[in-house]
């Protein structure tokens, strides 16, 4: 570099180059120092909205997967799911039962079985699912007045695995049965408190991207007071709301609805300070049950959505109603964000199965195109 | 001068039988300072209401302070406060309606009569003294004798049952008794109204009283409502005869009337003082004598205790069966009623912030220990359990639906034993499913398992040397019973030694893992230090130390190792062998080396992060 000066501005090119390289390498160190660091992904969001599910997903995309010693662990969890499912049901049988007697009660063969499986569902050691107890319940779920009763589902706290499992209970009660994948993701169960992992999402190449540590978190009322502690530099928020929960009312009260609720708490947590300059990426979650829903459950049953009026029906209502409610989430998060930290901070929004593997892994490619391009923007601002 | 003509004429038009009396032209130095204040006994009497009221403002302050300890909770904390403002606007207002002031600007709105006499003293003062008294009988009879929930809040009960003197108050205004607006003399039956609106609610306080006669509580509730609402009788019996016998002798009324008006603030002050200390006392001197300096910095004997403790929950389930008899596959139930195990768990699930099921889970144990015929223990409890995890929005509120969370609430018997059964066992569960597999990889299970060997070398150590009885020990574990005559087996089940017998540093360690120690302290409230860099040395297994992480990419390859691991202290625990596993040097030299660098680095009482 320095051959075309001369002797004496050689010297000061030479230095000149020194320094120049050196600021280089600072430049190259500070930035795969930023590269290195850790990125902070927080799962926020209502009750059973699929925060556990995305982050099971995780572990199944990017991680090592579930083996098989892991998923016999929730052998005991798929059972569980199975007897209270069928719980629920019975017990929303002695709820709608006082309006309507003849609908809701069961034949005459399955009382006893009913009674047996109430009394199964409140224990909290419950008996491993034999062929025999299997055959009850599904006995049981062929009944017409828990058929019924299952119409209602939205009236009582059922977990939307309920269908999944109850529909194959045969399968789960083989005396080698081990949950599958899809059973595992399926399998429903209340978080408490905060689990964390971390993660590197494998690149197109299949090089290893940046590190992301990523939090679980419980989504009940009482659990939100403990989601203060992760507060502090987040690099994204992944906020899941479910959008087949319109019709249905809080596990932790019965009075307030569920969209409403979520809407209330992407609110708060848009306004939390120490969140001016994360990511917020919305997962609209459960879209296949919000299909299936659609067109039986009208949209304006919701309070927040009592300004939608149905256009068509089928596929193309499908697309309508989601397109709806995305516009309702954005508008909220326009008015909860000031003008100008609009630019500073970016918000996507997604349209999710958190059961659907595929997706999943086609959405985080996604989000980790937007958080990287986040990461380098703000790192030039500094 | 030209104010005191003013008021002598309109005083001698009116035939007035108030405190103000009847006036003569000779300005004596009595009359000067019974018209206008500034007797002497004034002074005393302005001076000694300053006191009580600076004492019962101390006295409140000390109160939001320990307002967690439990005898001092079980006194409804926000209540004493409301009284103790209640007192002191009462006391004030006694003193400003007997013209015991020389003051200046006599139309001001401040030293207006009706704001006094009529608010401040009425409502606003003994009334709400009195009411906060009610509100508590009431609270106490709803949950003693009713034994539900009562439906209102005892402080959203106070301001209802000031309703009726307000409304008295009104009228009263309306109407306009006082001669003048600074004056505070009206005719005779006014004065009867407001007295007998004392009255009644003495009244109302003696029948609420009356209903929870039959009542033995724990906290001592009943005898200080009976002693204060004696003392509120004596008063206003004397307060009366006062009165009555200032107007028969309204003649030579002018000395009487100024020992009357001193008589009735001592009077005051005194009813103000007995109200508010007689609750409190007993339990603050007990909670402050205990601190080597009073308040300052945290000892090691903590009184932080807890209801269970309070109410003399036996605190038994450690020793028996001894900890070598854990078998780590019994369901997670079983396993909790071991101290040691359910400490460690503990320490666990907060930090992963999921603490409260715990604590709910270990209350709920505690509550079913009271026997059955201890009614009123078990309502206190009961009682305490719902405040603090079940209630919306209480300080360590547990996860549970919201049909459970009703059943409990809307129960008719607080003594109910299957009351939290339900929601115990749904505990449990969560428990099973979020915390359980973790626990087994985590650290603080490494350490557990650490301390278990410790002591079975331990005391194989001690049977080798032929120690058999450590009488030291046994006077330091109050809780301990000997199970058996086994030496070996007594010495196993007793605490980690520690270097001395009597040292408080080796109570305190010995409070690391059993909790037994001198003082009264629940042990799952202080920390044991797993978090300390000091197991890491000890822990022959090596694990990463890492609290909240749940490496899951490298679950895979620990869980063999953790399986082997738990069928090697399997293999321990089953053989019971004398013979020292090999990580562990034989001797005592270093074993009580390990242990007193483990003392070092204890750290004192670490501070949880937010499950309060």
């Amino acid at each position: 570099m320095g051959c075309i000066f001369s002797r004496e501005a050689a010297d000061q090119g030479d230095i000149r180059d020194t320094i120049q390289a050196r600021e280089i390498d600072k430049r190259i160190a500070q930035q795969s120092t930023a590269e290195k660091k850790v990125q902070k992904l927080l799962l926020l969001g209502a009750g059973e909205s699929g925060k556990s599910t995305i982050f099971k997903q995780i572990k199944v995309l990017f991680q090592t997967g579930f083996d098989d010693s892991e998923k016999k662990n929730y052998t005991s969890v798929v059972h569980a799911n199975a007897y209270q499912s069928i719980k629920i049901l019975l017990d929303g049988l002695q709820e709608f039962s006082e309006s309507e007697q003849e609908k809701y009660t069961l034949l005459p063969e399955n009382k006893a079985i009913g009674e047996k499986l109430t009394e199964i569902g409140n224990r909290t050691q419950q008996p491993p699912l034999t062929e025999e107890l299997a055959q009850q319940i599904e006995a049981l779920w062929k009944d017409p007045a828990i058929q019924a009763s299952y119409l209602r589902a939205n009236e009582l706290q059922l977990p939307d695995c309920a269908s999944h499992f109850l529909n194959d209970i045969h399968r789960l009660a083989q005396p080698d049965y081990v949950p599958s994948k899809e059973d595992v993701l399926y399998a429903r169960v209340r978080t408490m408190g905060i689990v964390e992992t971390e993660f590197s999402p494998v690149g197109e190449t299949k090089k290893r991207g940046e590190l992301y540590r990523l939090f679980d978190v419980g989504g009940q009322r009482n659990e939100r007071r403990k989601w203060i502690h992760l507060f502090d530099g987040v690099t994204a928020v992944i906020f899941c709301a479910a959008l087949s929960e319109y019709d249905q009312t809080l596990f932790e009260d019965e009075s307030s609805n569920r969209m409403i609720e979520t809407k209330e708490l992407f609110e708060w947590v848009l306004k939390e300070p120490t969140f001016e300059k994360t990511s917020f990426l919305l997962f609209l979650n459960k879209f296949d049950i919000f299909e299936q829903k659609i067109n039986k459950v009208p949209l304006n049953t919701c309070e927040w959505f009592k300004d939608y009026k149905p256009l068509t029906s089928g596929q193309a209502e499908v697309e309508n109603a989601y397109g709806y409610v995305k516009t309702k989430f954005e508008e909220l998060y326009n008015e909860s964000t000031p003008p100008d930290q609009r630019l500073d901070r970016v918000f996507k929004v997604y349209k999710t199965t958190a059961l659907d593997e595929n997706l999943i892994k086609r959405t985080f490619r996604l989000v980790d195109e937007v958080l990287v391009r986040q990461r380098l923007m703000d790192a030039k601002m500094l | 001068m030209a104010m005191a003509d003013r008021l002598r004429l309109l005083l001698q038009a009116a035939p007035v039988l108030s405190s103000s009396g009847s006036f003569s032209s000779s300005s004596s130095s009595s009359t000067a300072c019974y018209k206008e204040g500034g007797c002497i006994s004034d002074y005393v009497a302005v001076a000694l209401t300053a006191l009580v009221s600076l004492m019962i403002f101390g006295g409140s302050v000390l109160l939001v302070l320990r307002r967690t300890v439990p005898e001092i909770k079980a006194k409804q904390v926000p209540l004493l406060l409301i009284q103790s403002i209640g007192s002191i606007v009462w006391l004030t207002s006694l003193l400003m309606t007997r013209n015991m002031f020389k003051l200046s600007h006599r139309n001001s709105f401040w030293e207006s009569c009706y704001l006094w006499q009529l608010w401040l003293e009425g409502p606003f003062g003994f009334g709400l003294l009195i009411s906060c008294h009610i509100a508590r009988a009431f609270r106490l009879y709803y949950v003693f004798v009713g034994r539900r929930l009562p439906p209102i809040r005892s402080t959203f009960l106070v301001p209802l049952l000031l309703v009726l003197w307000i409304l008295l108050s009104t009228a009263l205004q309306a109407v306009q008794p006082f001669r003048s607006i600074n004056e505070c003399s009206a005719r005779w039956y006014i004065w009867v109204v407001i007295g007998s609106m004392h009255l009644f609610y003495a009244l109302v306080l003696i029948l609420c009283t009356w209903a929870i006669r039959n009542i033995r509580f724990e906290f001592n509730e009943f005898t200080e409502l009976v002693t204060g609402v004696s003392i509120c009788l004596i008063f206003l019996v004397l307060w009366i005869i006062m009165n009555i016998v200032k107007q028969l002798a309204a003649g030579g009324g002018r000395l009487l009337g100024v020992v009357a008006r001193f008589v009735l603030v001592f009077l005051g002050n005194v009813i103000v003082s007995c109200l508010f200390w007689i609750p409190v006392t007993r339990p603050l001197l007990a909670h402050m004598l205990h601190h080597p300096v009073l308040g300052a910095g945290r000892s090691n004997l903590n009184y932080d205790h807890s209801m269970g403790e309070a109410l003399g929950v036996p605190n038994s389930g450690l020793l028996v069966p001894p900890a070598a008899h854990i078998s780590l596959d019994e369901p997670l139930e079983s396993l909790l009623q071991h101290k040691r195990f359910r400490l460690s768990f503990l320490s666990f699930a907060e930090s992963r912030i999921a603490g409260e099921t715990v604590h709910f889970w270990d209350e709920v144990r505690e509550l079913s220990k009271l026997s059955l015929t201890q009614q009123d223990r078990r309502v206190y409890m009961a009682d305490h359990i719902i405040q603090k995890y079940i209630v919306n929005g209480s300080q360590c509120e547990i996860n549970i639906s919201a049909q459970m969370r009703l059943e409990i609430l809307s129960t008719n018997d607080l003594a109910d034993p299957n009351l939290f059964k339900r929601a115990a066992e749904e505990a449990v569960h969560m428990m099973q499913t979020n915390l359980l597999k973790e626990y087994w990889q985590s650290s603080y299970f490494q350490e557990l398992k650490n301390q278990i060997e410790m002591d079975m070398e331990y005391s194989a150590q001690l049977e080798r040397m032929n120690i058999r009885d450590i009488p030291l020990r046994v006077i330091r574990n109050r809780d301990y019973e000997l199970p058996t005559d086994n030496p070996f087996e007594r010495s196993q089940a007793s605490s980690v030694p520690s270097s001395g017998p009597l040292d408080p540093q080796g109570v305190n360690l010995g409070s690391r893992t059993n909790g037994n120690s001198t003082s009264k302290s629940l042990d799952f409230k202080n920390i044991p230090p797993w978090e300390s860099k000091a197991h890491e040395s000890q822990s022959a297994y090596g694990n990463r130390l890492s609290k909240i992480r749940v490496n899951m990419d490298g679950s895979a390859s620990s869980q063999s190792r953790h399986l082997s691991n738990r069928n090697r202290l399997g293999y321990l625990i089953s053989q019971r062998s004398p013979s020292p596993p090999h990580h562990i040097t034989p001797g005592l030299d270093s074993y009580s080396d390990d242990e007193n660098n483990n003392k070092a680095k204890d750290p004192n009482i670490i501070t949880r992060p937010a499950s309060r």
